[in-house]
């Protein structure tokens, strides 16, 4: 069903907001090639996505106004667009990992229960 | 988080109006991704190929990508509401019988709004199209006995002077209609004179060569130039540049073309249409001298100065008409006005005044019509919603949303209206062109109006407002729907809908009986101006007016006149004829009074209109001859002056002369001593609604007259009488031509234009009205028909006769009709009452307009139901009952 698809779409969104707002917010303001590049080696290269799903998160930040996107230049002197986190960003930051805290501890607990 | 919502949405909206730059922002971006990756990998020692492939190999599919950022960039349901609307229209088009009454109705309902609005947006909301319109003012002359918007020109030129109040003034004066003659051919054209700073007044631009300045109207009789229309040009010279320098003769002047207008300019008059401009400084080649004080012609229009607000610069205008009064001669007609102001941001007033009420009782009229159309759609709607449960149930367990559900019905509803609309437009265009034929008959300027873009929104807010007006609760009961049961083939919702249904047919006859009784008020007003007694018989009379073409004298009793009098007694078809001044219903006579002295010699004013008339007018309009004798053929220039006196004016001359026979006037219209000898009938002369006016007639071949219109009562055809005529007039009357011929029933009929519009569109609104709401009735049966045909099978096999069937549905629908009639009876009669104005002699409670209205709305209500009803008749109780 495709419905269920999107679910699972919407979960991993929701997972990846968080984790973009986090590495914006201790490495302060990335490209979206650097971002990713960071995802994958912290992920130790077990979370693999394709660099251009990461852009509708950042779309979403952006027109939510917790992140803010700026034409910048890179040390080689190339151009990209460079993402910071806005304060609104940072208090949706701490809200959200809360609220992922306790969803994990929850579903973890439901799964040593089960087993 | 609400917040976010907010902002995220506002984001969107930007994101789908301004999609193009985001879209090249998005592909800037993923290039310098692309790049930043490549750089990355070579750094790391790949070949620029390899790296290339790579980069797009981590980034992921592009058109992937780039659609996933739309996604999330805007809406989503703007996509579904697109998706929805094909959806509708594929479901329309699979049901084609109710696309198409949906569709009729729609059209018939929005097209009818749509035209009227055509005309209130025209006459009433339009404004001119100038900066600030709010700012411009038409003058107004209040005199102790009336109102004046017209002015002679010596106070044009005084007002002028008055800038501290206008920063422009400008005067124009329509001189009706004119013959053009371009190389020997003649046209009849409108024709305006206009002071020299028109056309800047109005911001005009020329299309061709230039335009009139005030140097052009400086000198009296000095500049015989003129402009064209760009319609005039487009018709008469086939848009031809050459036009520029030629020369033109407008009522035998010959004038020089010095340049086109523009074709969207229109000048003061928004809903008048002129073909030709000239300067007023050329007004005495065709009537009087410019200077004349007594002669009132010119009509002003001003823009007051920036900073002086309405109220204040009526109040220096008013201060100012003592000083005024005093720069200007003191011997002249209409003297001591109290100069007022008029708002003119809608233009010069031609028509607002008269059509006023008219509109706003007919968009009144639509707007119920509109609403019957509605209820119509909402019960086919409601009927399909019901033949839809299994539909709808399955695509709701199907896993659609309820809200999904509501919004596709509503966008089939909303495809309807747009597709009604786009129907009501033609026909609204149709509609308005008829309804200015009808006002325009026999006039070479008359009403214009178009449709312009505010029209085409109120249309589009017409279809949107229907739509959802009609199709919200259907759509909402759809929505409603619950799965399982319907599924199994039980209905659900069906005893609440069917209530629902027979209430909308319930306010649909209501509204009917509104439209219908409105309509059987005007109509019944109608008929009454038709057959009022003018005073005199209009039937099978021809007026011709004949005009000077040159610039003549007038002459007392024109041999011309009466050659062209005489040899049209001669005419076969021709009972009898005569001359007179000015000729009846053409909305004019002489005012003024006369002094007459009593018995002890003391003089006395009188105030009565003038009119000249020759011998045989009175027998040829079939007016009576109460004493005293008719004006004779030896009535001529030299014998003695004579007059008569209508049974009005010999009442008002009663008090002082006792018996008018045989009392002289002293002087009245430049003839000295006149004797009346008889009294005539009195007649409805200028307009049918006038109050009786006293009248004097004076003999027409004892008085100068510059032209003459020709009375002919006709037997047989009229259009060879007619012609024959005009004949003779260009035969034997050089220098005059025919201006104007019309029956005296095209004049009357000009004359109650405003009544026949309301008779005629009130009329069609309510047969509209009518036939949708009998269009429901019928449908509410039909559905009823065929839901019933197991009871109706029962019924029948345990020995229900064809009548008592037939008689279950006439009662329904009688039922109907009769609580409908019940409401809205009482409702007509209270908006009855603001008609009154507008009626001729009819009550606001006419009996017999409540009598017809019934009488069709019953006969209406029997015969939609009838026809179901009789087909349920020939059910057959066996078939039926196997049914199911």
């Amino acid at each position: 069903m495709p419905s269920e698809e999107r679910e699972r779409l919407q979960v991993l969104q929701g997972t990846l907001d968080l984790i973009v707002l986090r590495t914006l917010a201790t490495m302060g303001p990335q490209h979206a090639y650097a971002i990713a590049t960071r995802l994958e080696r912290v992920s130790e290269d077990l979370l693999h996505l394709n660099q251009g799903t990461l852009y509708p998160a950042l779309v979403r930040l952006e027109q939510q106004g917790r992140i803010k996107g700026k034409w910048g230049k890179t040390e080689s002197h190339r151009e990209a667009k460079y993402y910071g986190i806005t304060p609104a960003g940072r208090k949706a930051l701490e809200a959200e990992t809360g609220r992922w805290r306790r969803m994990a501890g929850l579903v973890e607990k439901l799964l040593v229960e089960e087993s | 988080m609400r917040r976010f919502v907010a902002r995220q949405f506002l984001a969107k909206l930007c994101a789908f109006f301004g999609s193009r730059r985001a879209e090249r922002e998005m592909d800037r971006e993923m290039a310098a991704h692309l790049a930043l990756i490549e750089e990355d990998l070579v750094r790391r020692g790949a070949s620029p190929r390899e790296a290339r492939l790579a980069a797009r190999r981590a980034y992921g599919g592009l058109e992937q990508a780039r659609e996933l950022h739309r996604d999330e960039r805007s809406f989503v349901w703007l996509e579904q509401a697109l998706q929805d609307f094909r959806h509708a229209v594929r479901s329309l088009i699979k049901s084609p019988t109710f696309a198409a009454v949906a569709l009729l109705s729609l059209a018939l309902g929005i097209g009818v709004n749509t035209a009227v609005f055509t005309l209130v947006n025209g006459i009433l909301l339009k404004t001119l199209p100038v900066p600030d319109p709010q700012r411009v003012v038409q003058l107004h002359g209040h005199f102790p006995d009336f109102e004046s918007n017209a002015f002679n020109y010596p106070v044009f030129r005084e007002l002028r002077r008055q800038t501290a109040i206008f920063a422009g003034l400008v005067g124009f004066s329509p001189r009706g209609s004119a013959i053009l003659q371009i190389g020997g051919e003649t046209r009849v054209i409108a024709f305006e004179l206009v002071t020299g700073g028109y056309f800047r007044f109005f911001g005009a631009r020329p299309a061709l060569g230039r335009l009139l300045d005030e140097e052009d109207d400086r000198v009296e009789g000095a500049h015989p130039v003129c402009v064209l229309s760009f319609q005039a040009w487009q018709r008469y010279f086939a848009g031809d540049p050459k036009v520029l320098g030629r020369r033109i003769d407008i009522g035998a002047v010959p004038l020089e073309v010095v340049g086109v207008a523009r074709p969207d300019f229109t000048g003061a008059e928004l809903q008048q249409r002129y073909d030709v401009w000239a300067p007023t400084a050329m007004l005495r080649e065709w009537s009087n001298r410019r200077e004349n004080a007594s002669y009132i012609w010119l009509k002003i229009l001003g823009r007051l100065q920036p900073g002086v607000s309405f109220t204040e610069a009526s109040a220096r205008l008013a201060g100012a008409s003592r000083g005024i009064e005093d720069a200007l001669p003191k011997d002249r007609a209409n003297a001591n006005p109290v100069y007022q102001l008029r708002d003119a941001s809608r233009g010069a007033d031609t028509w607002r005044t008269d059509l006023h009420d008219p509109l706003v009782i007919l968009m009144g009229a639509v707007s119920l019509v509109l609403l019957v159309a509605c209820a119509n759609l909402a019960n086919l709607l409601l009927a399909r919603t019901s033949e839809r449960q299994r539909e709808f149930a399955i695509k709701l367990s199907l896993g659609i949303s309820r809200w999904r559900l509501l919004r596709q019905l509503l966008m089939e509803t909303f495809a309807l209206a747009l597709a009604g609309g786009g129907l009501a437009l033609l026909l609204s265009v149709a509609l308005t062109r008829g309804l200015l034929d009808l006002f325009n008959t026999g006039r070479a300027s008359g009403l214009w109006v178009a449709p312009d873009a505010t029209v085409l929104l109120f249309t589009f807010s017409g279809c949107v407002l229907t739509a959802l007006l009609a199709g919200l609760y259907p759509a909402w009961q759809a929505a409603r729907t619950d799965a399982s049961p319907a599924l199994k083939g039980a209905s659900f919702g069906e005893r609440r809908r069917g209530l629902v249904r027979r209430a909308l047919i319930l306010v649909q006859v209501a509204l009917a009986t509104v439209l219908l009784f409105g309509a059987s008020l005007f109509a019944h007003s109608l008929r009454q101006l038709k057959t009022v007694n003018l005073g005199f018989d209009i039937d099978h009379m021809l007026t011709v007016e004949i005009g000077a073409t040159r610039n003549v004298k007038p002459a007392v009793s024109p041999p011309a006149l009466g050659e062209v009098l005489a040899r049209v007694r001669q005419l076969p078809g021709v009972e009898s004829a005569a001359l007179s001044d000015p000729g009846p219903l053409t909305g004019g006579m002489m005012g003024g009074g006369f002094e007459i002295s009593d018995k002890s010699g003391r003089l006395h004013d009188t105030h009565n209109h003038t009119l000249f008339a020759g011998p045989g007018y009175f027998s040829t309009l079939h007016m009576p001859i109460l004493r005293g004798r008719d004006i004779a053929a030896s009535d001529r220039h030299g014998a003695p002056n004579v007059a008569l006196v209508n049974r009005q004016l010999a009442a008002e001359l009663a008090p002082f002369v006792g018996d008018p026979i045989g009392a002289h006037i002293p002087e009245a219209w430049g003839v000295e001593d006149v004797e009346i000898v008889g009294i005539v009938g009195d007649s409805h002369y200028q307009r049918i609604r006038e109050k009786t006016p006293a009248t004097l007639y004076l003999a027409f071949d004892q008085v100068p007259v510059w032209g003459a219109t020709l009375e002919v009562r006709w037997r047989g055809a009229l259009a060879p009488v007619e012609r024959e005529i005009r004949r003779i007039v260009r035969a034997a009357a050089p220098g005059y031509q025919v201006s104007r011929a019309a029956s005296m029933e095209l004049l009357r009929d000009a004359d109650i234009k405003q009544d026949r519009l309301l008779a005629f569109l009130s009329s069609l609104f309510g047969a509209l009205g009518t036939a949708l709401a009998l269009v429901g009735i019928y449908g509410l049966i039909a559905y009823s028909v065929a839901r019933r045909t197991r009871e109706i099978g029962v019924r029948m096999s345990v020995g229900a006769q064809a009548g008592d069937v037939l008689w279950m549905f006439l009662r329904e629908s009688l039922l109907l009709v009769a609580l409908g009639v019940a409401l809205g009876l009482p409702i007509a009669l209270m908006l009855a009452r603001f008609l009154g104005k507008l009626l001729f002699e009819v009550q606001t409670s006419d009996p017999s307009g409540i009598a017809a209205t019934l009488l069709v709305i019953a006969l209406g209500g029997l015969a939609a139901s009838y026809i179901p009803g009789r087909r349920a008749t020939g059910i057959d109780p066996v078939r039926a009952l196997r049914q199911e």
